[in-house]
């Protein structure tokens, strides 16, 4: 899968010829871009909105504030450091690299631009970035509750088979709803995979569902329906 | 004068005649504010056409707005608007073959 997939990247420079080329090389790759040709309006969006990266050119020529000061600005704020940035510039020296870097840059691209170099940047830096993914520790994991359509292919007195968009892995508790639930008297059961689910087409898997707390009234309701 | 052969992705052309039309423009108004002596928009305006030349790849015409952009900032205009000249030369005898 491409790394730039589902990848939204907001641009900040002056120059309209550099928005709608990097809108070109971006867009080719799959990336949504946002672009922006004031520095403020552009960093104003970003209290709206999270993309995965910000590409801000350090040199304004039309506005009185630079890239420089929007990085100032993004240092001081308690969400805009967790947005990476990865600015670029047509002044290359060293004085002013280090400036950036230390106003917290995640990276500096000299002007003039070059696509190859633009897209390997990037690619790199999403490939690194998928790797800073958040893990939650076993135990501090936040409860989310899913509820998703399934359809049930086989049925027995003990268990049954799922097939739906969740992967279920061993041992998971399960509550089912719905016409068959309600037919066969069996809302009091209580359901729980067993093994972990097998995977079907492109988004599909096969879930065992064990049966627990199957009385006979139930199993008679199951045994009828075969 | 023979053609210079300026090789450009094709990806990028369904932006060139935008971009060159801009430019073009630019030249005029470079040529105005050199009439001006307002070296310091002139640095910036020649700035901006270096940034962004060499990134659509005509090359060529962002070292003439880079020097443009150095003697701007060091206060000089001595060979300003010959340098002028080269980007409207530049500009009027380019054929772009996209690759």
């Amino acid at each position: 899968m491409s790394v730039f997939k589902d990848k939204e990247i907001f641009i900040i420079d002056d120059d309209e010829s550099i928005l709608l080329l990097l809108r070109k090389i971006l867009e080719n790759k799959g990336v949504k871009v946002k672009t922006f040709n004031d520095p403020q309006e552009g960093l104003a969006s970003l209290t709206l909105g999270a993309p995965s990266l910000v590409m801000l050119d350090l040199d304004f020529s039309s506005s009185e504030v630079n890239g420089f000061d929007i990085l100032k600005v993004r240092m001081a704020d308690a969400i805009l450091p967790k947005i990476p940035f990865i600015v670029f510039s047509g002044h290359s020296g060293k004085k002013h690299i280090k400036q950036a870097i230390e106003l917290k840059a995640d990276d500096f691209i000299p002007k003039p631009i070059n696509a190859t170099v633009i897209q390997t940047k990037l690619k790199k830096f999403f490939q690194s970035e998928e790797l800073k993914s958040i893990h939650f520790e076993e135990g501090a994991r936040p409860k989310v509750k899913a509820k998703m359509k399934g359809e049930v292919s086989h049925i027995s007195e003990n268990c049954l088979q799922i097939t739906s968009q969740i992967k279920f892995t061993n041992k998971t508790r399960v509550d089912l709803d719905g016409e068959l639930v309600n037919k066969l008297e069996a809302t009091i059961c209580k359901y729980e995979t067993i093994n972990d689910a097998q995977a079907l087409d492109v988004g599909y898997y096969k879930n065992k569902v064990k049966i627990l707390g199957v009385n006979n009234k139930i199993a008679t309701n199951i045994r009828r329906l075969n | 004068m023979g053609k210079t052969i300026v090789e450009i992705e094709s990806m990028l052309e369904e932006l060139i005649p935008n971009y060159l039309n801009n430019r073009n423009k630019e030249v005029e108004e470079m040529k105005s504010l050199y009439g001006k002596g307002d070296l310091n928009s002139l640095g910036k305006l020649a700035h901006k056409i270096a940034g962004n030349s060499g990134s659509y790849g005509f090359h060529e015409m962002g070292s003439y707005a880079k020097e443009i952009e150095n003697l701007c900032t060091s206060g000089s205009q001595a060979g300003v608007s010959d340098l002028i000249t080269n980007i409207e030369s530049y500009l009027a005898n380019i054929e772009i073959k996209y690759v």
